[in-house]
């Protein structure tokens, strides 16, 4: 049976699930916080070279609180030239996603 | 309608209930319906998919882990808006074992299996307590917890989503 490290607090939360998502091999990945208000909806957007194009729309894969993991989440996967929009505001972030509030996680 | 557009259609409404589902508190919505409606919904658009390539998988519900291999082609990635084929085939080599990770939610997979699955209850094996069987409610499936443990799990909800918004004229 497989142990699970449950996080015991948000910042712990945020940086857990980045660190999970985080790829050594992969030196074009940038993973950004866009930390909530409330404290209490983990937000990744997760950049690479690995992932295609988001177009026009950024939506978000989003997971409900769980027993392992006791925060809601959401992810973006973006490649870097949509990060290059999205800082000029050409791309919409969903709602509640601050882009100044944005903080670099990973690397 | 044609029989893939049926399969297409149904899918796409089981695959919309999944990620409603996800994103809900699952410490009430209990795993094993998110796990069947992803089941349900990928082992449909597998079978539209194959259907439109003259493919008919029949009535097997083994068709989600045929998918990986017909999506492997150079032509398929850049309709589905991956320009880099070799990243593209990457993410379906390293999301192999979530495909039939998937599949297997299906209790008659693999055949004559008598464990866990997200729809029968099945008979405990004799190390559990004392109960004789054992239901799907309560029962944690590591998939789902894997599908937000693992940069793949996400990477391969965007593949489907992207399959769902471009089948028509990716896969007709």
């Amino acid at each position: 049976m497989e142990t699970v490290t449950i996080p015991q607090n948000y910042e712990i939360a945020v940086q857990m699930l980045a660190d999970w998502h985080s790829d050594s091999s992969d030196s074009s990945m940038r993973i950004l916080a866009f930390p909530d208000p409330n404290r209490s909806i983990v937000r990744l957007l997760e950049l690479s070279r690995r992932f295609p194009s988001v177009g026009e729309e950024l939506r978000p894969v989003s997971f409900g609180r769980s027993h392992e993991f006791p925060f809601p989440s959401s992810v973006i996967l973006a490649d870097p030239d949509d990060w290059q929009r999205i800082e000029r505001r050409e791309l919409k972030l969903p709602d509640g996603w601050d882009l100044d509030q944005a903080a670099p996680i990973l690397p | 309608m044609t029989k893939g557009a049926a399969f297409f259609k149904q899918a796409a409404s089981d695959f919309a209930v999944f990620e409603w589902m996800l994103s809900q508190d699952r410490t009430v919505i209990p795993e094993c319906h998110v796990g069947h409606y992803l089941q349900m919904a990928l082992e449909k658009l597998a079978k539209a998919i194959l259907i439109d390539a003259q493919a008919d998988p029949g009535n097997s519900h083994a068709a989600f882990s045929r998918l990986r291999h017909h999506l492997r082609r150079a032509d398929i990635a850049h309709a589905l808006g991956y320009a880099d084929f070799r990243q593209f085939r990457a993410l379906l080599e390293r999301s192999a074992a979530l495909f039939v990770e998937i599949e297997q939610l299906h209790p008659g997979i693999p055949a004559d299996f008598d464990g866990p699955n997200v729809e029968y209850p099945w008979e405990a094996p004799q190390t559990v307590g004392t109960d004789l069987w054992l239901s799907p409610v309560g029962y944690r499936f590591p998939i789902i917890g894997k599908l937000q443990r693992t940069g793949d799990g996400a990477a391969l909800i965007e593949l489907i989503r992207r399959i769902f918004a471009r089948y028509p004229s990716t896969f007709t």
